[in-house]
């Protein structure tokens, strides 16, 4: 049905051209899920937006050819009239988008953003637009539709748009389907719900899809033949249950390989009874912080969010502590608590049997040199006007005595330590990739020979290789200096491959903690057992 | 009404107080000593002349100038209850220095009073007879007035009683001397050292707001009398308000009806040299000064050797019919207003079209628009129904900001036509120091802007759901 030929795609003039997608060539049936795999920056969104001419035709040149056969005729959507491309967009190929907040206009009503679609391409009256968004809102399994239909884009949840973005997208009957990563923000236990409810939707409208989606796990669940791509060009193609089975790229097996489940690391620490009567390095009793709001204007008085709610935990010398739990549960909030850069409203902390709290005179920052966290997207935690190399010296100059030689040669060595050059040094963060800026990130809270580092999220935001090669560095660091630490995480997968212990949070509370292995085998909550229900 | 909503109008209101406190200060001020120049041209008093001083008391009383400036007063305890006039400042000094010294207000106060009431009675006198005793005696009180704080005065009470000259004003000499023993004999200086707030509902600031022997107030719309000319200040800016506002606010109508619609078609049409001409055409127009424009084009259509369309001042034909009509008479302003108000215009325009259309293509890569256009609408509906609609509050709140602007820049366009507007009269005042009239202009622009201010966040908040509470 929509058959890509010789597709390329290539941004910029002259010298500054970078091609981004290659030569590619694939075919999508009617009815068949396709999926398009492939780490960042392989050019999957970039594909998808090159067959809907949706790219900015002033900096990018689409190249080749996507034919897309109509009920009657074959249309090359490259050399197409907008006009023509007007028609086809929304009606016969549909999209749905990674972001489902930004995807919506923020002041109009959601509702009527997608009735507009059924306006335009089927020409029914804003009457019979309303009746039929209301029966599709009961498809996507939305309660309560005639109140949704009015709301707006900013008092929905991420789920509730989502299932919004699946009734816009199915409202004309199209017969190609574009997801573009469509549960990569959301939530875990969301994303296994709307996954099956798109599987549904497609089956039972007979539609051709086309998913992309970085996560191998999504992509064997949902599709019938999947692509694999690198740097622009596609690496292997064949049936779903073939390539997880006999992978015969090179990349493609790498790719399964760094699957956190597949993994093997050496970072675990094995109990024994002896290290049980340590004393504990962290320690959290009661933990709380709550967030002030006015309910309305004329009351004087102020209701309170709890973000954390009576939190209490112990961290063993060199164990490593999961912390679990979907978005909004509180998880930041407390990696924050615990290093005290936000005060507590109620409970103590104590490192080492010393109280510590934010409000203590800047003096007594004694803690700080002790407990060090390392940030879920290092170019937000990177000053971007500074060289990584005085970036990673920072916490030397606060906490330690060397003098200029001594100190650059102590961030050499570091830089080494994890895995990058000394000519690093004088780089800035924007010419490292994701992944050598995590590493400069951990260099720079590793340093000072911290007791405990926690890591928030640290590895989330990051490919599934890079994902692997952290971990393992972190592993490795370990190993040669031992660090107690806390690692933060949504994905349990992740978090069953490097904790001892396991913390389960929601809505800032913690309801269940345990050893790893007898938490996600044998959970006792039925939040739990939902989450680990949720792995796909 | 939503919380932020209500903390910002809460906020304006307040600075409603502080605008009308602030132009409070600026009429009571007067340059030089006002009543000395009124007491001057109405009286026919010479300066050195005896009762002057009695007669500017007098006129102090009348006018309400004697009264406190405020509801509030921190002084020290010596100092509250008691609130007298003197009409020079060496008197006001020798005053305080008493109250400081003796700290009993009250006796402090009845002394003074005693020597101005003295005085008084030595001025009658002095208009009958005109004898050197009292000339003598006088100039006793001035000392004690003067000096009396800093000086031993039981010397001054014996030299009164030797001089025999003096022997007909005894009664008048043995009532200051018994005042100033009852104020000697028991001081409390210590009251000179305790903090204190003194309160009268009697003030300056009480009649100039609710109406007193100057104005009727604040509340009935007076806002007192010109210094120099007497006139009434409201009657005097009535018709200026009204030129100044209706050529603003017309201009800006105009400028963003115009402007926004314009921004949003060159967006649409994503035409590449179109969209550099209205650049060009925004940074000419937002980079030339107004007096610049202003003569540009009264060099062009005003100028008897190039084209003389337009007159070139003023707002109407001179000598005009009191007796058309309205209309009549608008139509016959038309060809006056045309120059002034592309004046006001240009730059405003150039201002709407160039942020327009920075803040629309800014939206225009946002993820909702290639939603928006993954949904197969055209360009022409992206544009005005999806990111016109996110682009408008931030609009209008620019806006808000660019009206004192609006203001400032009349100053030079009315005075270049001759408009007889708010502008010509804010130039005219702060050339004579007329502090009066400049506090009412001081209030009714402030007071413009806030309001200005208030009906933009509540636009705002009209078109952005995002501030209004959610419906759950």
């Amino acid at each position: 049905m929509l058959s890509v030929k010789n597709l390329s795609v290539a941004f910029g003039r002259g010298t500054n051209k970078t091609t981004v997608v290659n030569d590619l060539t694939f075919q999508i049936a009617k009815g068949e899920a396709l999926g398009l795999s492939g780490e960042s920056g392989c050019g999957k969104t970039i594909t998808s937006l090159a067959i809907l001419q949706l790219l900015n035709k002033e900096t990018s040149a689409v190249n080749g050819e996507v034919l897309f056969a109509n009920n009657s005729s074959t249309i090359n959507l490259i050399s197409a009239s907008e006009k023509t491309l007007q028609n086809i967009r929304g009606k016969d190929i549909a999209m749905i988008f990674q972001e489902p907040k930004s995807a919506f206009n923020p002041v109009i009503a959601c509702g009527k953003q997608i009735a507009e679609v059924m306006m335009k391409h089927e020409k029914l009256s804003y009457k019979d637009a309303f009746e039929k968004t209301l029966t599709l809102f009961e498809k996507v399994h939305l309660s309560n539709a005639k109140e949704l239909f009015y709301r707006y884009p900013h008092e929905l949840s991420g789920g509730q748009l989502q299932r919004m973005a699946i009734a816009m997208a199915i409202s004309c009957n199209p017969q190609l389907l574009i997801a573009d990563e469509p549960t990569t923000a959301l939530d875990v236990t969301t994303q296994k719900v709307i996954l099956k409810l798109l599987k549904n939707i497609q089956q039972e409208y007979q539609m051709a899809m086309l998913l992309i989606s970085h996560d191998l796990k999504v992509i064997e669940h949902m599709t019938d033949r999947v692509l694999v791509m690198q740097k622009g060009r596609i690496a292997e193609e064949n049936n779903t249950n073939e390539i997880f089975k006999n992978p015969v790229s090179e990349y493609t097996k790498s790719l399964i390989a760094n699957q956190p489940s597949n993994l093997n690391l050496k970072i675990k620490k094995h109990q024994t009874e002896q290290q049980e009567t340590l004393l504990p390095v962290i320690k959290a009793n009661n933990l709380t912080k709550r967030y002030p709001f006015h309910k309305s204007v004329w009351t004087w008085k102020k209701e309170y969010f709890e973000a954390v709610k009576n939190v209490s935990f112990e961290l063993l010398p060199g164990e490593t502590l999961g912390i679990a739990g979907e978005s909004g549960s509180g998880k930041s909030t407390l990696a924050r608590l615990i290093l005290q850069l936000i005060p507590s409203d109620n409970g103590e902390m104590f490192f080492n049997k010393d109280l510590i709290h934010f409000y203590h005179h800047k003096k007594n920052y004694f803690w700080r040199k002790k407990i060090q966290i390392v940030f879920q997207h290092p170019h937000h935690a990177l000053d971007p006007l500074m060289q990584v190399g005085k970036s990673i010296e920072e916490p030397l100059i606060a906490f330690e005595k060397y003098n200029d030689g001594e100190r650059k040669a102590k961030v050499e060595e570091w830089l080494a330590k994890v895995g990058l050059t000394p000519q690093h040094y004088h780089r800035y963060p924007h010419e490292l990739s994701t992944g050598q800026k995590q590493r400069v990130c951990i260099a720079r809270a590793l340093i000072i020979q911290p007791d405990v580092v926690v890591f928030d999220e640290a590895v989330s935001a990051l490919d599934v290789s890079v994902q692997a090669q952290i971990l393992q560095l972190i592993a490795q660091l370990k190993e040669k200096t031992p660090f107690s630490s806390i690692f933060i995480s949504h994905n349990l997968e992740v978090l069953r491959l490097v904790c001892d212990r396991l913390l389960i949070m929601r809505n800032g509370e913690i309801i269940e903690q345990g050893a790893t292995e007898k938490i996600l085998d044998k959970p006792i909550s039925a939040y739990t057992q939902q989450l680990i229900d949720s792995i796909l | 009404m939503n919380t932020s909503l209500t903390k910002k109008l809460a906020i304006y209101l307040l600075s409603g107080v502080a605008v009308i406190l602030a132009s409070f200060f600026i009429a009571v001020q007067m340059p030089g000593d006002a009543l000395d120049n009124l007491l001057l041209r109405q009286e026919k008093v010479s300066v050195s002349s005896y009762d002057y001083e009695i007669k500017k008391i007098e006129m102090a009383h009348r006018m309400g100038i004697d009264k406190p400036l405020f509801y509030f007063r921190m002084s020290s305890l010596a100092e509250t209850g008691y609130e007298i006039y003197f009409a020079t400042e060496t008197k006001k000094d020798n005053y305080s220095k008493l109250l400081r010294k003796y700290g009993n207000s009250k006796e402090v106060y009845l002394f003074a009073r005693n020597c101005q009431y003295t005085d008084e009675v030595l001025s009658g006198l002095n208009k009958k007879y005109n004898s050197s005793a009292i000339e003598k005696f006088s100039g006793y009180l001035q000392f004690i007035q003067k000096n009396s704080a800093s000086t031993n005065m039981d010397s001054v009470w014996t030299m009164t009683e030797n001089d025999h000259s003096l022997t007909e004003f005894r009664p008048l000499t043995n009532m200051l001397k018994h005042s100033w023993e009852k104020l000697a004999e028991q001081p409390h200086s210590y009251r000179a050292y305790i903090p204190a707030i003194s309160f009268s509902a009697d003030n300056r600031f009480n009649d100039w707001f609710f109406g007193g022997p100057l104005s009727h107030g604040l509340i009935h719309l007076d806002l007192g009398t010109s210094f120099f000319t007497g006139e009434k200040i409201t009657s005097l800016l009535k018709n200026k308000i009204a030129w100044s506002l209706g050529f603003s606010l017309t201009a800006i109508l105009l400028a963003f009806s115009i402007g926004i619609p314009l921004a949003a078609w060159i967006v649409s049409k994503k035409n590449k040299t179109l969209d550099k001409f209205i650049r060009i055409f925004a940074a000419t127009g937002y980079a030339m000064p107004v007096y610049l424009a202003g003569v540009i084009l009264l060099f062009l259509f005003s100028n008897p050797d190039i084209l003389n369309i337009f007159p070139s001042s003023g707002v109407k034909p001179i000598g005009m019919n009191d007796n058309v009509s309205i209309a009549g008479k608008l139509w016959a302003s038309v060809p006056y207003l045309i120059l002034p108000l592309i004046c006001y215009t240009f730059s405003l325009l150039a201002f709407a079209v160039s942020t327009a259309g920075e803040l629309l293509q800014n939206q225009m890569s946002l993820p909702y628009i290639v939603t928006a256009r993954a949904k197969g609408l055209d360009e022409k509906t992206i544009v005005y129904k999806h990111a016109l609609k996110n682009v408008l509050p931030p609009l209008i709140s620019l806006l808000a900001n660019i009206f004192p602007a609006i203001i400032g820049g009349s100053v030079i366009i009315e005075t270049l036509f001759s408009i007889p507007g708010m502008g010509n009269e804010i130039v005219r005042a702060c050339l004579s120091r007329n502090f009066p009239l400049l506090s009412a202009i001081i209030l009714i622009s402030g007071f413009a802007t806030i309001v200005m201010y208030a009906l933009v966040d509540i636009a705002v908040y009209r078109l952005d759901p995002r501030i209004k509470p959610s419906a759950a």
